[in-house]
């Protein structure tokens, strides 16, 4: 009992401390990548004992700057709501990866330690339904901030979660028809398979439409260009505009925190997870040919490794996609979202039946 | 400890459906419905029905709600409304429709089954289980329900082309 306790204890530290971590680095990340797609310097001033480190102690300064400033609530507004909104929206993001799977189950010392959180049978449900929860973060700070301008931003923020909410639930079917559950551990362990014995059966192959309608609707859930109209932190007002201090930088945070829970769900559903194509529990090995038998323990680092350099991948990737494409003009923002995913989305739901169907039968 | 849990979560349900019909303003009496609601999906939770909780979670909290939430954002509305408990005509059928509640719920409560130690089969309450049983037992009413809710989507389609 005690020890079950401490294991999930640890488990949450490892999950949490990883995320919040490449969460920090990422606000530096993104601003060097700016500045090398635009052919800039970019953030290198920070520095400690005249250390520099290409500029990484940015994120330190940030938080010092950000916790110094003055936490300004709008007299016309809600204070209570005011407040609650920045911490929900980090909450939202952040429970998440609760249920999303770093690894295959650890044997150690006779027990069985599944390296995921909380193992829920509603699996993806769950991300989907914490996705739909993180609307009243959006809704409650444009509302209570006492600002028209925040308000209409808010209401385009909440239009486009919702309508982008339903492509994204809708690609995932694909995948559950796929791999015949909605766990992300069964998920995750169904991609070990082998296509022709020697390609990995990962979501993407499965799926490569799904895959795409999943990750251009999750963009938009994440607000970032070119979906970021709700925000426009470039030019025109979005709804955190009367936050200040350290409840801005929550919003901050809450927004990488959710492209790192978008590039965790993209890994688990169409990356193969904690999978490394031709490592399994025995080894590494050629298909029909021979094995090299490697520990357990070895082979769970190597896989754990694997999901966060993947994790990172996609995170890099979405910067990529921030700084290359420009913003949706709203009409096309809806166009997009109803009258070309949506239909995709429903046309991927079929195509796939019909091919598991005729494959199976 | 289920019994503990449940008492909790019993008790937060109650109070803050008291508080959607005490509060004052509008924004918090909508906030504390959300409470609400994620506190029957926690009983549900408890309840081994952990597809109907999530469901909960994600048609009511994530989305009904939110139109509730629309509406009043967009509504200019009195601060404090001075008269929310009102009585005349709505107020006695207020009070009816909650007498015919209770005495149905004592009804019930009088002569329904219970099981002392009822046993679960394994995988009660998962996806694949309900599923099963909406998709053989129950086609036809699922059906009807869903044809119900494609002339509502439709008709939405058509007021706002009319509006």
């Amino acid at each position: 009992m005690f020890i079950d306790v401490a294991i999930t204890l640890l488990k949450i530290a490892f999950v949490f401390g990883l995320v919040l971590n490449i969460a920090g680095i990422l606000g530096w990340a993104e601003r060097k990548q700016s500045a090398v797609m635009q052919d800039r310097i970019g953030a290198n001033r920070a520095d400690i004992l005249g250390l520099r480190l290409f500029g990484l102690f940015h994120p330190i300064a940030d938080i010092v700057k950000v916790i110094t400033k003055e936490d300004w609530i709008p007299p016309g507004g809600d204070k209570f709501l005011h407040t609650l909104a920045p911490f929900l929206a980090l909450f939202t993001a952040l429970a998440v990866f609760a249920v999303i799977p770093f690894g295959d189950t650890l044997h150690i010392a006779g027990r069985d330690i599944p390296l995921v959180i909380a193992d829920l049978n509603v699996g993806i449900l769950f991300v989907i339904a914490f996705g739909s929860l993180g609307i009243y973060s959006v809704v409650l700070a444009g509302w209570s901030s006492d600002n028209k301008y925040s308000l209409l931003g808010s209401m385009r923020a909440a239009a486009q979660v919702i309508s982008y909410e339903l492509a994204l639930a809708l690609s995932v079917v694909g995948v559950i028809m796929a791999y015949g559950s909605v766990e992300l551990d069964d998920i995750a362990r169904a991609q070990g398979q082998y296509v022709l014995g020697i390609i990995p059966y990962w979501g993407v192959i499965a799926q490569p439409l799904g895959f795409l309608i999943f990750f251009a609707a999750a963009m938009a859930e994440t607000k970032r260009t070119p979906f970021d109209l709700p925000e426009c932190e470039s030019e025109i007002i979005g709804y955190f505009t009367e936050y200040s201090g350290f409840k801005f930088l929550a919003f901050w945070m809450g927004e990488f925190i959710e492209v790192i829970a978008v590039a965790g769900v993209v890994t688990t559903l169409y990356f193969g997870g904690w999978q490394v194509p031709f490592i399994d529990s025995q080894g590494f090995f050629v298909p029909g040919l021979f094995t090299i038998p490697l520990p357990h323990l070895l082979v769970v680092v190597i896989q754990v490794t694997a999901f966060i350099l993947k994790v990172c991948f996609f995170c890099w990737f979405m910067l990529l996609v921030r700084w290359t494409l420009p913003r949706f003009r709203y009409d096309q923002l809806m166009g997009f979202g109803w009258k070309f995913l949506l239909p995709l989305a429903f046309l991927n739901v079929i195509l796939s039946g019909v091919i598991f169907m005729s494959f199976e039968g | 400890m289920e019994l503990i849990q449940f008492y909790i979560v019993a008790a937060i349900t109650i109070s803050s459906a008291v508080s959607v019909i005490m509060q004052g303003r509008v924004m918090y009496s909508i906030l504390s419905l959300i409470v609400t609601l994620l506190s029957v999906a926690w009983i549900y939770a408890i309840l081994n029905a952990s597809f109907l909780a999530v469901v909960q979670v994600i048609l009511y909290a994530g989305a009904i709600v939110v139109l509730f939430v629309f509406a009043v954002m967009m509504l200019r509305y009195e601060e404090i409304e001075p008269q929310r408990m009102r009585t005349g005509l709505i107020g006695c059928l207020g009070l009816l429709v909650a007498l015919f509640f209770i005495f149905e719920l004592i009804l019930s409560s009088a002569t329904g089954p219970f099981v002392e130690e009822a046993t679960l089969s394994a995988d009660f309450g998962s996806i694949k289980s309900v599923g099963a049983i909406l998709y053989t037992q129950y086609l036809v009413p699922l059906e009807l329900a869903s044809i119900l809710l494609l002339v509502a989507v439709v008709g939405a389609a058509l007021f706002s082309k009319r509006g």
